[in-house]
């Protein structure tokens, strides 16, 4: 007979919390992943092709395009220089700078388009002066990209300071010592050694930039064709009853999400494997 | 500059730091004190307005509301399946683990009209709940539903690590001492894990508190009924009332830092009391 | 209560913890299970606890009084277990951390609360943590964390204590009040008790006997002279204190090192290479070479080291050798480096090569 085994659940209580567990994440997570794609194609794959390359979507295609790339570049020197600035360095006020850093991650999408608009909209501090100079930046692409830089500010830096501060500031001294300039240490010794947090953070900005709705909503003005991103494409063919297109545009959307996922779990792998080998070990 | 920063031979700190705090200031910090001032500039009594306006009372009751109960079955569910997830072996575990991250990656509104599909009358949820007569879509049972979506991974990436730190040792302990699995379950675990499950509560209530896109689709947004407080802040918005939407958006903004405060106070006056290894 | 494992053979991903171990603890005995890492000691203590499970085997069995454990539900086995960090909750205070085991139990067999809070009263005069009682362990120090920690596993009143290296993360002079304590303890509780330690000195002190363990076998079990005086093999020896081991041949049953020889009492045969170990203090030097005292030897070094001095010697046959000296009789020998000695073995241990280990 074998001992009394107190070590883990009973049978009943593990099957229970499994099935419970897969239950609940396949109903709430996985089918809607399956019902983008379901309903994409539910009017066969002529109208598919047919939403998605229809000029409209195209044009929200490339506005989306070009806002996370300019987002997503932004807020990559930003994250650079500030993860520089606060692993690098001990100075007063770090942690209030590292709180601030952090703010747009808890403001609500609609806020952070909100805010935007209280700047340059009409009614806005700067409204006057932009119309005088026939300037227009809420309702327009500027705006756009505005908001989605404010949303995904974060992203980087929270990547590369902590992998930054963990790495210490030996080999920097290492590298001034041995007559090293600022660039060149920048480029040769620390930017090797983060590599990878860097392009976990562009991973998850371009797919924060790309699918954002709330914020770039507000200040977009819904303008079809000119104004619109992927996302609001899609809320404006649901909003006219077009499903079959609007999961069509989606799906787009979703398939982005899964790649990105995808090479979040590999990033991932190379950063933990990174810092088994980092401390000391390296040559 | 000699007591603001600790001398250091490595270069960059000037241009860097500068560079910082000006597009800080730039992209975060003046847009949100321009939030604080329209909002904070107005009078008392138009402040007042809409802030106890029905329509505002309704959708701040119905944004609370749905946020405390979605998060709460997240805390549920999330700690079976953050359990599952680090205790047991069984097939399929590494997609079950790939799946939580999906509500952080997938686009709002793509999660929005997908979730509306499933639970509106004859879609594949749908179709089971009404003829038991439960309503999903275009209810605040939908709002929940959309809202437990995207917390979930708040809550289940908050607990693991915390499931994983827990010394076995601890556990032999309490069953040498006589103690059943539930008891060992019941008295000695879940305190223990108590700080990350009140952590991860936190961070997905003050997330569902302000969520838009997942939520506008399924909701009906009929206001009084279903309106969520970041609808109203829009609609407010698209009547040209940016006072009114200020004043909404400033009591959001504002009770989303005090509930993150709240916990990350909370967790280190736990710390000090307990952490110090035992 | 005795404590018996029998035929215990642990395998674990093809390495063998455990291999045919066997061992009986008197009742009320203190017994140190002691060894390098990896010999299998915590292993056997585990198994006897009940965490793990020995390989089974038809005469395999860990018997408690007389009744196998594997036919027992673990509450009812009344084992006390103390680890090496402690494994205190450390989200209740210290009189709930003691109170834990007796406030589990199922109703029927629950002392009244009034009775617990009188036992745990009794084990915190005990452990002389009285007015700790509501404090919580983070506010403790090491030493007074493993103190309710054992309060905590005699409040079940177990059949039997174990404890797993309870010393090893504390500091030496925590650890040496500690060990006297619990040798106290045990002289007035005299509870069957089972040590796991690697030091040495922890085990001879506090245990009625000592088991030698190495790679998963018991190498010997006695009392701590006997491990001392009479060591069963070159294992126990080379264990158990600093050894100088001198090579040397079996000649006339007795040991040669050119040109001194030692007595040997177990040797049969003639010209067969043995080894000898000897201890630092069972040598003497002197300065002249005489019948007994004819290893020769050049000073390298002399330390003085708390109630000793201890001397290095470079021997042309035997390497460098170490004597341990009084201070008196070093005074009056004068010895300095480079100075010729000679030296005389008073007592030996002798492993010829057919002794297998």
């Amino acid at each position: 007979m074998r001992t009394a085994r107190r070590h883990t659940e009973p049978a009943w209580m593990r099957l229970t919390l499994i099935l419970a567990a897969v239950a609940f994440t396949g109903c709430l997570i996985l089918m809607p992943v399956v019902a983008v794609f379901v309903e994409a194609f539910r009017k066969g794959a002529a109208l598919y092709v047919a939403s998605i390359t229809e000029p409209d979507a195209l044009s929200a295609l490339r506005l989306t395009l070009l806002t996370a790339a300019i987002s997503v570049a932004a807020n990559l020197v930003f994250g650079v220089a500030a993860a520089w600035a606060i692993a690098k360095f001990r100075f007063r006020g770090r942690s209030l700078l590292l709180a601030l850093i952090d703010l747009p991650f808890a403001v609500s999408p609609v806020i952070s388009g909100l805010v935007f608009v209280l700047l340059f909209g009409a009614q806005g501090w700067f409204g006057g002066w932009l119309s005088g100079h026939g300037v227009q930046i809420v309702f327009a692409e500027p705006g756009v990209i505005l908001a989605t830089v404010f949303v995904t500010f974060p992203f980087i830096a929270r990547e590369l300071i902590p992998l930054m501060q963990e790495q210490g500031i030996d080999e920097e001294e290492a590298a001034v010592l041995l007559g090293a300039s600022g660039w060149q240490t920048f480029w040769r010794v620390t930017l090797p050694n983060m590599r990878w947090a860097l392009v976990y953070g562009v991973v998850l900005a371009n797919a924060r930039a790309m699918g954002e709705f709330g914020a770039v909503s507000v200040v977009s003005g819904h303008i079809r064709g000119r104004t619109n991103t992927l996302p609001l494409h899609v809320e404006i063919l649901y909003n006219e009853y077009n499903f079959s297109a609007a999961f069509a545009v989606a799906s787009l959307l979703a398939l982005l999400a899964l790649v990105t996922l995808a090479l979040k779990a590999f990033l991932e792998w190379k950063i933990r494997a990174a810092r088994q080998a980092s401390p000391g070990g390296e040559g | 500059m000699a007591r603001f920063k600790q001398h250091s031979i490595v270069p960059g700190f000037g241009l860097t730091l500068g560079y910082t705090l000006t597009y800080l200031s730039l992209i975060v910090l003046i847009p949100l004190a321009a939030l604080v001032t329209k909002g904070a500039a107005q009078s008392w009594a138009s402040f007042s307005a809409t802030i106890f306006d029905p329509r505002t009372l309704a959708a701040w009751r119905l944004t609370f509301g749905t946020a405390f109960i979605a998060s709460a079955v997240n805390v549920v569910f999330g700690l079976a399946i953050a359990w599952s997830l680090v205790r047991y072996e069984f097939p399929g575990r590494r997609l079950l683990d790939a799946l939580i991250d999906v509500p952080f990656a997938l686009p709002t509104a793509v999660s929005g009209i997908a979730l509306t599909a499933i639970y509106s009358e004859h879609g594949w949820m749908g179709r089971w709940l009404t003829p038991l007569g439960i309503k999903a879509a275009f209810t605040p049972l939908g709002i929940v539903i959309a809202l437990a979506f995207i917390g979930l991974p708040f809550i289940v990436r908050t607990v693991q690590p915390a499931i994983e730190d827990l010394d076995p040792a601890v556990e032999e302990a309490a069953a040498l001492l006589g103690a059943s699995r539930l008891q060992t379950l019941r008295r000695v675990i879940l305190p223990a894990l108590q700080p990350a499950l009140i952590a991860g509560f936190a961070t997905a209530f003050a997330r569902a508190l302000g969520e838009y896109g997942s939520v506008i689709f399924i909701s009906g947004n009929m206001p009084m009924k279903t309106e969520i407080a970041s609808l109203l802040i829009v609609t407010k918005l698209e009547q040209y009332d940016y006072t009114g939407a200020a004043a909404i958006a400033l009591l959001m903004l504002a009770s989303s830092f005090a509930m993150l405060f709240a916990v990350n106070a909370g967790q280190w006056w736990f710390a000090r009391r307990h952490e110090r290894g035992a | 209560m005795a404590i018996e494992a029998r035929h215990v053979t642990k395998v674990f991903a093809k390495q063998a913890a455990l291999r045919d171990v066997s061992l009986h603890v008197a009742d009320g005995e203190l017994v140190a299970l002691l060894g390098p890492s990896g010999s299998g000691k915590t292993t056997l203590l585990r198994i006897m606890a009940g965490l793990e499970e020995p390989d089974p085997a038809p005469d395999t069995a860990v018997l408690i009084d007389g009744v196998d454990i594997s036919r027992q539900p673990s509450d009812e086995r009344r084992v006390g277990f103390v680890f090496q960090h402690y494994a205190l909750f450390r989200h209740m205070n210290v009189f709930e951390n003691i109170a834990f085991g007796l406030r589990v139990r199922p109703r029927k067999v629950r002392p009244p609360e009034q009775e617990i809070r009188r036992r745990v009263n009794e084990l915190l005069d005990l452990i002389q943590l009285g007015n700790w009682a509501r404090h919580y362990p983070s506010q403790l120090s090491g030493g007074q964390r493993q103190r309710v920690a054992l309060a905590r596993s005699l409040a079940i009143e177990p059949n039997v204590l174990l404890l797993d290296e309870p010393f090893g993360a504390l500091d030496a002079r925590v650890r040496q009040e500690l060990r006297r304590w619990l040798r106290d303890l045990h002289e007035k509780i005299h509870l069957t008790s089972v040590l796991v330690t690697h030091d040495q000195e922890e085990a001879l002190e506090v245990a009625d006997r000592v088991v030698i363990m190495n790679q998963g076998r018991i190498e010997q079990v006695g009392t701590p002279e006997e491990m001392f005086h009479h060591p069963a093999s070159e294992f126990v020896v080379s264990f158990l204190g600093n050894v100088n081991l001198f090579h040397s041949r079996i000649a006339d049953g007795k040991p040669v090192f050119e040109p001194a020889a030692a007595p040997a009492p177990d040797a049969a045969g003639n010209s067969r290479p043995a080894r000898v170990f000897v201890r630092p203090h069972e040598m003497e030097i002197d300065l002249v070479r005489t019948a007994d005292s004819s290893l020769e030897g050049r000073v390298a070094r002399i330390q003085s080291a708390g109630a000793l001095v201890k001397v290095e010697l470079i021997t042309k046959e035997n390497g460098t050798i170490t004597v341990d000296l009084t201070h008196q009789r070093y005074r009056e020998l004068a010895i300095k480096p480079e100075d010729t000695v000679y030296v005389r073995v008073r007592e030996s241990r002798v492993f010829t090569e057919d002794y297998s280990i």
